[in-house]
């Protein structure tokens, strides 16, 4: 008799709690149900049911192996799923983190062009500051940036993302363009004040001791409204390179002090299960991965 | 009193430090000796965290009061109640602030140059008073606060579509349409999740299933603008877009009414000559821009 089986059935005893009603579940006979979980128990050499009069409950050992029947049967599953989900079509509901900015900047048109390839799949983003807690805040995949603790979780590199301090052009006209981090004293900045971004200005080659950040003639609570206000002219402001993508692109800002940025950081792509994902998650890393890395966004 | 006011908002002594640029140990040691001197504690400290007591709140309110009466009178002593100085703290919805607000306080600033703004964005509602607010803008119906405020304009929920897919997918006629269309929805608003429409046959409410919920406002107009299916948003979210005829709203016909949008401030005492002039600067930029005034679609 396979293992498999006698943990398939020794499951649907224990979620129905009883021998008949799990016999109804998987279309077997109570005899049948009752000849796999006597084998099952003389092979474990223990004592996994208690028969009363009112039916079965779990002995100990028998609540601890439902436990582990439970998750060994939904990873079967999903590797199942997932081998088959190469060619199959994924649909439900995927759960997508990304930071601040980074869906107008950068996801969204390859999310729409993802809901193009795969017409029963639903996707939901939303940003989160720091590193998401996938498992407890219910997140399939999400996109990190900073360096990565070691975790159960899998991760894709994408590139490097890097801190830029820049400024409109109508802005360096008028207070000039700024050659060494020192001379920032004569400026003015725009700062965003949501966790996260009130960091001292850091530049390589400059004492770490000294904070170099020019006076902030606009505090706004929201990283997009400090871009804003700097591609209107108001002052320098400092942010991640992918933040103000599309304002580098289109020439509105201009980075400054390039010769002194500090070290890059990395992007990456993590999700849970690995190799087992289920083709939901899938199918999203392996469309949504290359599109990413070979956006302009994480590249030098 | 500035001290103990800075930590007080921080809800640390580190925050507040930071906040005056001083260093936490000298914050810990002024606050120390405003106990002693007062001879009642101030702040209940705990491993984690930090909060007034009822002594402390009270004393806190009145400092903030004295600080705020001591900075007009120096500001009418140095001869310039008509002219703006000091920082300004303002608040508005996040979006609205992005867009609309943050172009109206870098002009002010280019005219007002002894003026610094905080700017504080958010989707809640700001205790003026508490939080030390001196101009906010709001959406929506107003509670009675006892604030001055100017009505500068109004603005409704719409939803909107770029030209292409609207040729490609056909225009809704009815409400129900919406029901068997793309939709992307952001998540960023609750105002925005209920569909709400209105006709001579009453009153009705969908719950479209999105396909793509986005975290932001502008990532669901971008995705619109894409050509990729419907989204609602707020008239002035999308007003710029719609002249420019990259969107067109659609439904028009079942809008509901409109929400009002208000300018206020504190108006009970002396009004310092920055929030005179940054409300008078806002009031007469927001009724000039036809974003915020109703344009009920053709």
């Amino acid at each position: 008799m396979n293992r498999y089986r006698q943990l398939q059935v020794f499951d649907a005893v224990a979620q129905a709690g009883s021998l008949a009603a799990a016999a109804r579940r998987l279309e077997l006979s109570v005899a049948t149900i009752m000849r796999n979980i006597g084998a099952l128990e003389a092979r474990l050499n223990a004592r996994l049911l208690i028969r009363g009069h009112r039916g079965v409950s779990l002995s100990p050992a028998g609540a601890q192996l439902a436990l582990s029947a439970r998750q060994l049967l939904e990873q079967t599953e999903e590797a199942e799923r997932s081998a088959a989900g190469v060619h199959a079509c994924p649909s439900g509901l995927l759960s997508l983190a990304l930071p601040p900015l980074m869906d107008q900047q950068v996801l969204t048109p390859i999310a729409l062009a993802y809901l193009d390839a795969f017409p029963d799949m639903h996707l939901a983003t939303r940003a989160s500051h720091g590193m998401p807690r996938l498992l407890e805040d219910g997140i399939d995949a999400a996109l990190v940036v900073g360096h990565l603790a070691s975790s159960s979780e899998f991760a894709m590199a994408l590139g490097t993302v890097h801190p830029i301090v820049c400024a409109a052009p109508a802005y360096l006209a008028q207070w000039g363009r700024p050659q060494t981090p020192e001379e920032l004293g004569r400026h003015r900045a725009v700062l965003a004040s949501a966790p996260g971004y009130d960091a001292a200005w850091q530049f390589r080659g400059v004492r770490r001791t000294q904070q170099v950040r020019p006076a902030p003639v606009l505090t706004c609570t929201t990283q997009r409204a400090a871009i804003h206000a700097a591609t209107l002219g108001l002052g320098l402001v400092r942010c991640m390179s992918y933040e103000a993508h599309a304002e580098l692109q289109s020439g509105q800002l201009e980075a400054v002090l390039q010769p002194f940025a500090g070290p890059g950081v990395p992007a990456h792509l993590i999700y849970r299960h690995g190799r087992r994902a289920d083709a939901r998650v899938r199918s999203f890393i392996d469309f949504a991965a290359p599109r990413l890395r070979a956006h302009p966004a994480f590249c030098d | 009193m500035k001290v103990l006011v800075a930590v007080a908002e921080a809800e640390s002594f580190a925050g507040g430090a930071k906040l005056l640029g001083l260093s936490a140990p000298s914050v810990t040691r002024v606050i120390a000796g405003l106990e002693n001197r007062l001879g009642t504690l101030l702040l209940a400290r705990s491993t984690r965290s930090l909060r007034l007591t009822e002594a402390g709140r009270r004393y806190v309110d009145d400092c903030r009061r004295i600080l705020l009466e001591l900075e007009e009178a120096e500001e009418l002593a140095a001869g310039s109640a008509s002219r703006a100085r000091g920082n300004l703290t303002v608040t508005a919805p996040v979006m609205f602030g992005e867009l609309f607000l943050i172009p109206l306080i870098t002009e002010y600033l280019a005219a007002h140059p002894e003026v610094s703004v905080n700017a504080l964005l958010v989707d809640r509602l700001v205790n003026m008073v508490e939080e030390g607010v001196d101009v906010a803008i709001r959406i929506g119906r107003l509670p009675d606060t006892g604030l001055q405020a100017v009505r500068v304009g109004e603005i409704r929920p719409v939803i909107c579509a770029a030209p292409a897919f609207l040729e490609r997918a056909g225009r809704p006629r009815v409400p129900e349409d919406v029901m068997s269309a793309p939709i992307v929805m952001s998540s960023a608003s609750s105002l925005l999740t209920d569909w709400h429409f209105e006709s001579p046959q009453g009153a009705l409410t969908l719950h479209p299933k999105p396909r793509l919920v986005v975290s932001s406002n502008q990532a669901a107009i971008n995705a619109a603008r894409m050509g990729w299916g419907l989204t609602r948003v707020l008239s002035y979210q999308v007003a710029e877009l719609v002249a420019r005829g990259e969107l067109e709203v659609v439904l028009a016909d079942y809008e509901t009414a409109a929400f009002p949008v208000h300018v206020l401030y504190q108006g009970s005492r002396r009004i310092s000559a920055k929030v005179r002039t940054f409300v008078d600067h806002c009031t007469r930029r927001f009724q000039q821009d036809p974003a915020l005034q109703t344009t009920p679609a053709a």
